[in-house]
């Protein structure tokens, strides 16, 4: 069990990218947690409901001013910047989000085609990004940063369970059935058979 | 199997080329080579394509073509994403030397061979190929990186080595200037000063390798010289006879550094021997030759500035001379022979017989059993590939360090979904994009030199999805030519003709997939005016000699090679397609001995093997044709033509009816498979 987390703890939504970490900060913003987001990239074909991201996440190797901002709120980190997060001055807890690796490269692949853009290679990408969420994975324990592995099929098919188990890890009482509502199975679209 | 010698001194000198070395031989400027020639077997080697140092020198000490041993450049991309980095040992994906004999409980000691920093931590030695660099691009000193030196405990010590360029003195430095010093502190031209960098670097290297040598604690010791290929590239055009754009000045004050920089070579060898004892078998070799004379490329504007020389007026590769150097002298070797046929992939498994060790079934290369005294027994295994707790390789890096590539795709990926930003500054994307692109060329290149077209194909048609380029094009006409698809070619081909007419090679390749439709007329036509140009490239003419062959035109074959062997003595397509022509006028002992010379130009080409069994079998000579299309059907497994031949011997010369009917039988197989690829590949094939 983690302490509970203060009003001043960061909570990070990590994991690579349509694995369900916009899911899982819409669940925390239904849940009570606010996001930090700048709205700068809204809703698309993609995510319907938005990415709820910041921008400025995107040069954390650079710096992370605004961390301070995010004390007390959710905030999306791909699982390949987690490493540059600095270790001190902060309380981080991070919900790391697993999808099947086959069903993540479908869904990049088919969010590029609708930008008219090509997908690098599925064998190298495999490979590459399962390294790196171990390795992501591997930092965290390392820097005893707390985290969980929430499992996107999970999200869909017991939404409450996993609910429940996030706001178990946070330690906040968190609204459950708002949580649940949040889960839209129709956007489940790149499914392995 | 038993040990053969004490312990393998294994040099390389980059671009070393016979046709320097001889003469300075027979003038006594070389007197260790020479010596160490006559103690031993020499010969060329065939380099492997592309001709570029990092892919060759890992050939070598891998015994692998590149698309196993992973290092395919001179860089590759950061995997921080922030522009290219010089391609690292993290990298390779095949067991080197070093890593196998650690293994074997073996001791090694590595200087400055490509690719090996950071320095793997290998049971023995390693000065990396940063080690030599002192200087950095703006000649301010930097600090040596301690991954440059493995155990870590010879790194404070290692430093005593390192020789700086700016504290050569005039007496050190005279020797490679006979006629005239240059101006050696011109900031303008700065040719003193590289020949000085070069020296400093060389003799850095030297000096960790004599510091090795001396010690007697290594079974195998490799070292690296590359000064002998920079050299070249900064000085071959002032070597006399000058190139035509060269002053009387340059000619004067540059003409003698390539043969002084050769005959340093030859003392820093005599010094590395003396250390290295009796007792050790030396391997020395070039990667690739360097043309010293007329076939040396136009330099279309020469210029002051050295990066011209490695810039876009330049081709640094169109110097390199598929010949290398190959000597192996010790007390196992046989003593003042030649020998024919040698292949940079064979040096590793020759090493390991010679440490008496099995060779694995998945080094490309072949042990060169003919250099040896007496005849060995060569135990083999299927590979050393698997992990072992004394290889030395590096363990425990990061995922984007040991595949660098995969993860430069996986940064642009989440940068095209818009999850990161990759670096700022535009120059390094650039240098990265370079890097990548470099790596796939020339990752295509292995494959089709490998005899592996179909593997070439897929990576050129995925980079021409990215890029049309005109090259890729007549890259991947030349695929579908090797995969017998000549009709998918021809219209491949044309559009290139129209587009670009001035396109260096594509009038040669387009009348190439005509003949390979028969269209024999045509090919001529487009082919025969090659005859009246004044061109200095020999496949041109080697090619319309094979058109000539094709229509029966004998004499005019013959002297359509001859004219090719003429420019150029090495050429291998000239050589074998005289060895045709005058196969097919009845003389089969000159044609033998043409495909002989092809043979021990370039060993690994199946089609020289089988014309050579052809013209053997023609002279009623069936044990040695046999030897000839066992081995083109070693090399090209897939190719019919061979088991053709071979059953027609064994059925009528040999009386061997049960060897007849196993080749009948894989020859009618093969045929039949290759139908069958050639109709799954027909653009309309399935359709209606």
């Amino acid at each position: 069990m983690e302490p509970p987390t203060g009003a001043d703890c960061i909570i990070i939504v990590s994991g690579l990218p349509r694995s369900g970490t916009s899911l899982v900060m819409q669940m925390l913003a239904a849940g009570g947690v606010p996001p930090l987001t700048d709205q700068k990239r809204g809703p698309d074909e993609n995510n319907p409901r938005g990415y709820f991201e910041y921008e400025a996440v995107k040069q954390l190797q650079s710096g992370a001013p605004w961390l301070d901002e995010a004390r007390g709120h959710a905030v999306k980190i791909i699982h390949l910047l987690l490493r540059h997060l600095p270790l001190s001055g902060h309380d981080y807890r991070v919900i790391l989000v697993q999808r099947a690796l086959a069903e993540v490269l479908a869904s990049q692949r088919a969010m590029l085609a609708r930008a008219g853009k090509v997908a690098a290679a599925d064998a190298a990408l495999e490979q590459m990004f399962s390294k790196q969420l171990a390795a992501a994975e591997q930092w965290l324990s390392e820097h005893k940063i707390p985290y969980i592995v929430v499992r996107h099929r999970e999200l869909l098919s017991e939404s409450r369970t996993v609910a429940e188990e996030i706001a178990k890890f946070l330690g906040r009482d968190l609204d459950l059935d708002a949580m649940c509502a949040a889960v839209d199975p129709l956007l489940y679209r790149e499914r392995l058979t | 199997m038993k040990r053969l010698t004490k312990r393998v001194l294994l040099i390389g000198w980059d671009a070393a080329d016979w046709n320097m070395i001889r003469p300075l031989m027979e003038e006594g400027k070389m007197p260790v080579m020479k010596q160490l020639v006559e103690f031993g077997v020499s010969g060329n080697v065939a380099t492997l394509a592309p001709v570029l140092s990092p892919i060759l020198w890992n050939s070598i000490a891998t015994g692998k073509y590149a698309y196993k041993h992973g290092i395919l450049g001179f860089i590759e991309p950061n995997p921080d994403g922030k522009g290219a980095r010089p391609v690292r040992s993290t990298t390779r994906t095949a067991k080197a030397l070093w890593n196998i004999l650690g293994q074997c409980g073996l001791r090694s000691g590595v200087v400055n061979w490509y690719a090996s920093h950071p320095a793997e931590p290998i049971e023995g030695s390693v000065f990396t190929n940063v080690f030599p660099y002192m200087l950095g691009p703006k000649a301010e000193r930097i600090p040596l990186d301690p991954r440059a030196v493995h155990p870590p405990e010879l790194f404070e010590f290692a430093q005593r080595f390192q020789v700086n360029p700016a504290t050569l003195t005039p007496m050190q430095v005279m020797p490679f200037f006979p006629k005239r010093p240059p101006n050696l502190s011109s900031e303008k031209d700065l040719r003193g000063a590289i020949m000085g960098k070069l020296l400093a670097e060389c003799v850095t290297t030297h000096n960790a390798a004599t510091y090795l040598a001396s010690r007697d604690d290594w079974d195998f010791l490799a070292v690296y010289y590359e000064t002998i290929d920079l050299a070249c590239h900064n000085f071959m055009e002032y070597h006399p006879p000058a190139m035509a754009h060269v002053s009387a000045d340059d000619a004067e004050i540059f003409g003698g550094v390539v043969q002084a920089f050769y005959e340093f070579h030859d003392m820093m060898l005599g010094r590395l021997l003396d250390v290295a004892g009796p007792e050790t078998t030396v391997i020395l070799l070039s990667d690739h030759g360097f043309y010293n004379n007329h076939l040396r490329p136009p330099v279309a504007e020469h210029s002051l500035d050295p990066k011209e020389k490695f810039g876009p007026k330049m081709n640094p590769v169109s110097w390199h001379r598929r010949q290398g150097i190959f000597v192996a002298a010790g007390k196992p070797i046989k003593r003042d022979e030649l020998t024919h046929g040698t292949s940079l992939l064979d040096v590793a498994p020759t090493i390991l017989a010679l440490l008496g060790l099995p060779v694995p079934d998945d080094m490309d290369g072949r042990v060169l059993t003919r250099i040896f005294k007496e005849p060995i027994e060569i135990e083999r295994i299927d590979s050393y590939e698997a992990p072992h707790p004394k290889d030395g390789m590096h363990r425990g890096v990061a995922a984007e360090e040991s595949d660098p590539y995969a993860a430069r795709q996986a940064l642009e990926q989440l940068a095209a979904l818009g999850y990161i930003e990759l670096a700022d500054a535009n120059d390094p994307e650039k240098e990265a994009a370079i890097a990548v692109h470099e790596r796939d060329s020339n990752l295509a290149q292995v494959y089709f030199a490998a005899n592996k077209p179909a593997e070439a194909l897929a990576i050129l048609n995925r980079m021409l999805a990215e890029k049309d380029e005109p090259g890729l094009k007549i890259r991947v006409a030349l695929c579908l030519l090797s995969l017998g698809r000549a009709a998918e070619a021809e219209p491949i081909m044309r559009e290139i003709m129209e587009k670009h007419p001035n396109l260096p090679g594509a009038r040669l390749i387009l009348g190439r997939t005509l003949m390979a439709q028969q269209k024999l007329d045509e090919a001529f036509a487009m082919l025969e005016p090659l005859q009246n140009e004044e061109s200095n490239v020999p496949i041109f003419q080697a090619a319309l000699g094979l058109i000539y062959l094709r229509r029966g035109l004998l004499t005019e074959a013959e002297t359509a090679f001859r004219r090719a062997i003429e420019v150029d003595d090495d050429s291998v397509e000239a050589h074998d397609g005289l060895g045709i022509a005058l196969r097919r006028q009845g003389r089969y002992e000159d044609s033998i001995y043409e495909h002989m010379r092809a043979a021990t130009l370039q060993h690994l080409r199946p089609q020289t093997h089988l014309n050579l069994g052809i013209a053997l079998a023609n002279s009623g000579q069936f044990d040695w044709a046999i030897r000839a299309f066992s081995l083109a059907s070693e090399m090209a497994p897939n190719e019919p033509l061979p088991h053709r031949w071979l059953a027609m011997i064994y059925r009528r010369a040999k009386k061997d009816m049960e060897k007849a009917r196993e080749h009948r039988h894989k020859f009618v197989e093969l045929a039949r498979r290759r139908k069958e690829l050639r109709e799954a590949a027909a653009p309309n094939a399935g359709s209606g």
